[in-house]
């Protein structure tokens, strides 16, 4: 009774599982791949030892290593960002996708796709620095769509109209990326489908540099925002009534979501589905909408299946690589739709 | 009542969505501690515009309203929530947590960043539970309570967030007749236990009467403070809400149809059997006429075994229910 918001005694067991979990997939994770790495040496090299083969360092190293870690972030981060969007429009459906982030993240690379083939293929002569001009010009579109959600923040009381606003830029810049498909090349589309398909493989050592503070960085804001978002599981009014500065939490969860979203969508394509369905799961599991509870489970839930994700797109054994947002897609919706039908009706 | 008591004073307020098109003006109300208000008044009239107004969940238009001297202008949204609390209609999703939980929830104000609970905010909310008597709820969802003990565990943590005025917005709307009862007269216990002052909008007028010490009618005139009693007998609350077709009877307090008097009976008898006999001929357009020498209806009850004796021009009929004597008199002659 004394730790009324303490996590309950019963639920202790989930976390000794899930941070277990997490390892075992991520140690599953880095040793798999086309070269054969046993697990002994691949803990060598994690802690620091030589191991015989260079290679297998480099390998762990250099590309195992920043996709998993890419891989943990991008689920840590867009589930933690889904929870604050359903929690803030009160709405089970809301995601960091529907405040028209991720469309306005498309539109900066298709803008920039059309753009390159209109200077000659500037993207094949930059080469490496390419990817990063694609970052940019996401970053560029996701921060252009968040300020048009924030200014109409700034204007619309209700949580509901704000999210149809949010709505309606997605369909807006949706509408015009399909335009310029229409008038663009081949190959244009083809690389911006590529994008679209989602990567959590292409972050070098540099890149995570600046992609693991900024993640961080928006994963405790959250978690400082606890308080107000379990007042605000009782609607505005009530939050209102009981001190919350609806204003100023309202603009602190838009923005925390939107470095969240945005950042992940800049550094690897949309990846669709983690950021609706981790916090159902969580909350199913947890039996609570406690956002103190949620946040942490949030962060390991969504680290765990976009690992688990990852390892499936590997097709382990195979020479292939499925796109990433094709399997969160294919495993998501079926358990969405599976929350619905199991529990009647969802609830945020 | 004595001036130290005062505990919210409205001075020349005026209410509504826009500057020029004020619902309310002028008003020039009170709320002293520990009494129970009920505010009455039709729908539309501005009831919750004037509790939100309070609440200052909305701007006020003109005037100022002020909470134990201190003007709402001046007072954050955090500290406000200190001294007054809302509970509102309700019945909307509110996501999985225990009744406790969400108790608890009302010591918002008084937590740190994180919402932790010290020692005596959970002496307080346990104490608001069984304030509400809801202890038997604490560890049950709240997605698995009925209306009415949601209801209860909302008012809980009104009285959790233990402020000085506590404002309710319809509480009993959605609940059904045994739960507003029950929740009215907690709310009546809780103003006398606690001393806090509880402000309700409500359509009960039977309800508003039994549990207020004082009413506020609201018109479009403006708002009539007084005692349930006083402005019955004064005839505001007819003046309010009686119409045409309905009308006010001060001896009940209720509203009836008024009837059209197709026959005139003149009926005699005691306490509830003369009641419901009462209201059965009205119900079939009779009269109540002690002149009528031709038609009389004498109801006698011996201990519970009720008779009618139905006198016709010296004729007498006799009927064991209300129904037979229904029957009989409304027979095709």
């Amino acid at each position: 009774m004394s730790e009324v918001f303490q996590i309950k005694q019963s639920k202790t067991i989930l976390w000794i599982i899930l941070p277990l979990l997490l390892l075992v997939l991520f140690l599953t994770n880095i040793s798999l791949g086309s070269v054969n790495i046993p697990l002994n040496d691949i803990i060598d090299i994690l802690i620091g030892k030589t191991v015989e083969k260079d290679a297998w360092a480099n390998i762990i190293l250099q590309f195992r290593l920043p996709k998993a870690m890419t891989a943990i972030l991008v689920g840590a981060g867009l589930s933690v960002s889904g929870l604050l969007m359903q929690t803030l429009f009160r709405n089970p459906l809301a995601g960091p996708f529907v405040l028209g982030i991720t469309s306005g993240a498309s539109l900066g690379v298709a803008l920039l796709v059309l753009a390159t083939a209109s200077f000659g293929g500037i993207l094949t002569f930059i080469g490496t620095s390419g990817n990063w001009l694609m970052v940019l010009a996401a970053s560029f579109g996701a921060g252009l769509v968040l300020m048009l959600v924030l200014v109409a923040a700034t204007r619309v009381k209700n949580s509901m109209t704000l999210l149809i606003i949010g709505l309606m830029f997605g369909s807006a810049t949706g509408a015009i990326v399909s335009i310029l498909q229409f008038f663009s090349s081949k190959e244009q589309i083809q690389s911006y489908l590529i994008w679209t398909f989602g990567s959590v493989g292409g972050l070098t050592w540099r890149e995570i540099n600046i992609f693991l503070p900024i993640i961080l960085l928006g994963l405790v804001a959250a978690f400082l925002l606890k308080k107000p978002l379990n007042a605000l599981l009782l609607g505005e009014e009530y939050a209102k009534s009981m001190g919350v500065k609806i204003k100023s939490v309202r603009f602190m969860v838009i923005v925390v979501t939107s470095i969240l979203a945005g950042t992940i969508t800049a550094f690897c394509g949309p990846i669709a589905f983690i950021g609706i369905t981790v916090p159902h799961l969580c909350r199913m599991i947890f039996n609570t909408s406690n956002h103190k509870t949620l946040i942490i489970a949030s962060v390991l839930m969504g680290s765990i299946i976009m690992l688990f994700c990852d390892i499936i797109a590997q097709l382990p054994g195979s020479q292939f690589v499925l796109p990433i947002n094709a399997v969160t897609s294919l495993l998501g919706a079926p358990i969405v739709v599976w929350i619905i039908l199991r529990k009647k009706n969802i609830t945020t | 009542m004595i001036d130290s008591a005062l505990l919210l004073q409205t001075v020349n307020l005026s209410i509504g969505y826009a500057a020029h098109q004020s619902i309310l003006e002028g008003l020039n109300l009170s709320l002293y501690k520990g009494e129970l208000v009920c505010l009455l008044g039709e729908n539309g009239i501005g009831k919750s515009t004037l509790l939100k107004t309070l609440s200052k969940t909305m701007p006020l238009l003109s005037g100022d309203v002020s909470i134990a001297g201190k003007s709402i202008r001046a007072i954050n949204q955090h500290e406000l929530a200190k001294k007054i609390s809302l509970v509102l209609t309700g019945s909307h999703e509110i996501g999985m947590m225990d009744a406790i939980e969400l108790v608890a929830l009302g010591r918002y104000p008084h937590t740190g960043w994180g919402g932790k609970l010290t020692k005596r905010d959970i002496e307080i909310v346990n104490n608001a539970m069984s304030l509400t008597g809801i202890q038997y709820l604490s560890s049950r969802k709240v997605t698995e309570l009925s209306d009415g003990q949601l209801q209860k565990v909302m008012i809980a943590r009104a009285v959790a967030q233990d402020s000085d005025l506590m404002i309710l917005d319809e509480p009993t709307a959605f609940l059904d007749v045994n739960n507003r009862v029950e929740v009215m007269y907690m709310l009546k216990k809780l103003a006398e236990d606690t001393n806090k002052t509880i402000l309700i909008s409500t359509h009960d007028l039977d309800l508003a009467f039994q549990v207020s010490g004082r009413l506020w009618l609201a018109t479009k005139a403006g708002i009539t403070t007084g005692s349930p009693e006083d402005l019955i007998l004064n005839g505001e609350i007819e003046r309010t809400f009686a119409t045409e077709n309905f009308h006010f009877e001060k001896a009940t307090g209720k509203f009836r149809k008024t009837i059209l008097c197709t026959k005139t009976l003149n009926l005699t008898g005691e306490g509830a059997s003369y009641f419901w006999t009462k209201n059965a001929l009205e119900r079939k357009g009779f009269c109540i006429d002690s002149e009528n020498k031709d038609l009389k209806l004498k109801v006698t009850d011996n201990a519970g075994n009720h008779h009618w004796k139905l006198d016709i021009k010296g004729k007498i009929h006799t009927f064991s229910s209300v129904n037979e004597l229904l029957v009989f008199l409304t027979k095709p002659v």
